[in-house]
């Protein structure tokens, strides 16, 4: 396995996958623990249909599909906090019209349909070095937020009601935890596409509450089962001459499906212990 | 009166284009028990969250009287024990992670809670009789645990009133007398001021001092004595009732629909 990794194009993938995949399984637990795992849905793609505006005006794809994600997370968290239409769809709506308009955006762009599986699929192995440094400075950013402010997004998302009665200011929280999400999605969704940032965001968060019960282990396993599946997915990639995103995506399936066993067998000898067979 | 603490002023509540509650006009006083009354949707929450400060009146003021101590912030530390089926469970926290989140107004942005933040907590949880439960998940627990849980939450803000939603709604009836109880030593041995919505009129009749009904976008507030009588309670759930004073308590016995219907 060393081998494949003293690649430096391997070795810039997995750094990048890497930190990636932290950002967004830790960002999952909130996405799962909200019940909004459409919102990160809806986010990856509508930050592709930026980037696929992008190439039709020639413009910057990272620097359109972040300004277009962080817009779209300020209303989503604006509009979900008012309450008068249902959050579901209005993320769905969302969702379909920006996969719409992204293809109709890239049926248009002189690269096309090629582009269009890029922005899917993302583009791993083929990193530079700015957007290492972007994905680097993000990582420090929403890391040093989460760290500092954890305490007020977990109280905000678990009960905010409550917490407005204690001088919360809940809309601004929920602002702040969409729009680091966006973030995240939109730097990320350039190198990653947006199939696997969909998958970081969900899987790892799901597995993690499957298997534990105590809230620091749910974050940190799920980063750890994030971490772990960008190793094999790229090492399974490297070695079958698979598409880097869709190897750690499918790695990352397997880590949910092992926890599920576990967990059944868990229960299974749970039940089993408790009524001996006559 | 000198101890007023809370004062609604021509106070308008409502959503949207739709009035709620008009032209509310009372005072809270310190020290008060509070019970407030009334069928589903007359807009008893609505009233809370307007004290709580959540909702903005559309007409009139509330007002925080400060004259004795002096409000931190304007107005008083609420403790506040919302309706438990507003949690979600999925959240994979302990009750000690829960009765910890009364402590984060006081401890502040960008700060870690301290050893004096644990402490307070764990004398909540004893004062409670859950110290064994900290570490214990809440989405495991009884109703009743859940419950004491979330009381031990709102007390952990060191409250200077105390406003629960619904705080024996679908609890057993050992759980309800002992959440009860509960709630009026709080309430005598440290004088705190409570506020308790709920639609067991038998509980609230028994308990409070200050008794308000809410109907039809009106509100009548009064002592218990004075309020609790069968014509008010008649035309608040449109049933023909009975008052009987039992050894010292007032006990409720509903009839026949004025409408006729079942």
């Amino acid at each position: 396995m060393m081998e494949v990794f003293s690649l430096p194009f391997m070795q810039a993938a997995l750094i990048a996958s890497s930190i990636i995949g932290l950002l967004c399984a830790f960002l999952g637990v909130f996405v799962v623990l909200k019940r909004m795992v459409f919102l990160s849905a809806a986010l990856a793609q509508i930050s592709t249909a930026g980037m696929a505006l992008a190439f039709l005006f020639a413009l910057d794809p990272t620097w359109t599909g972040l300004i277009v994600a962080l817009l779209s997370s300020a209303l989503f968290a604006l509009a979900t906090s008012s309450g008068r239409m249902p959050r579901d769809s209005i993320l769905g709506i969302s969702y379909v019209s920006a996969f719409a308009l992204g293809i109709l955006f890239v049926s248009k762009a002189a690269q096309g349909t090629e582009e269009l599986q890029h922005l899917l699929q993302g583009n791993i192995l083929t990193i530079t070095k700015g957007q290492l440094y972007l994905l680097s400075a993000t990582l420090v950013v929403v890391g040093l937020v989460h760290y500092f402010f954890h305490k007020e997004f977990l109280f905000t998302s678990f009960d905010a009601e409550t917490a407005r009665t204690q001088g919360y200011r809940t809309t601004g929280w929920n602002l702040a935890l969409f729009l680091s999400i966006g973030a995240v999605v939109a730097i990320g969704i350039k190198i990653s596409g947006a199939l696997l940032i969909f998958a970081f965001l969900v899987i790892p968060a799901t597995a993690a509450l499957l298997l534990f019960r105590k809230l620091r282990w749910v974050f940190l396993s799920a980063m750890l089962a994030s971490l772990l599946s960008v190793i094999f997915g790229l090492y399974f990639s490297f070695h079958l001459d698979l598409p880097s995103g869709p190897s750690i995506t499918a790695t990352l399936m397997l880590v949910l499906l092992m926890t599920v066993a576990i967990k059944f067998l868990g229960r299974w000898v749970q039940m089993h212990r408790r009524q001996p067979m006559s | 009166m000198s101890n007023a603490m809370i004062e609604f002023r021509e106070v308008s509540l409502g959503y949207g284009h739709k009035d709620v509650l008009g032209s509310l006009n009372f005072t809270i006083h310190a020290g008060d028990f509070l019970g407030i009354v009334g069928p589903n949707g007359s807009g008893k929450s609505t009233l809370i969250k307007a004290l709580l400060g959540i909702l903005k009146p559309r007409q009139g003021r509330i007002i925080f009287h400060a004259s004795h101590n002096g409000f931190a912030n304007g107005k008083p530390r609420f403790g506040y024990v919302p309706q438990r089926g507003q949690l979600d469970e999925i959240y994979p926290l302990t009750v000690a992670e829960i009765v910890i989140m009364g402590r984060y107004a006081q401890i502040g942005m960008l700060r870690k809670p301290q050893r004096r933040d644990y402490e307070k907590i764990h004398e909540c949880l004893q004062h409670l009789g859950i110290e064994g439960l900290a570490g214990a998940q809440y989405a495991d627990l009884s109703g009743g645990q859940k419950q004491r849980t979330l009381i031990a939450r709102a007390l952990a803000s060191d409250p200077e009133v105390l406003v629960l939603d619904e705080p024996t709604d679908g609890l057993d009836l050992s759980s309800q007398q002992s959440i009860l109880a509960m709630i009026a030593h709080f309430h005598q041995a440290h004088n705190m001021t409570v506020i308790m919505v709920s639609h067991h009129l038998n509980e609230v009749a028994a308990l409070v001092k200050k008794l308000a009904l809410v109907q039809s976008g009106c509100m009548q507030l009064g002592a218990t004595e004075e309020i609790l009588t069968e014509t008010n309670l008649a035309e608040l759930y449109n049933i023909s009732v009975t008052v009987k004073n039992f050894d010292g308590q007032k006990i409720i016995m509903p009839g026949e629909r004025h409408d006729g219907s079942i």
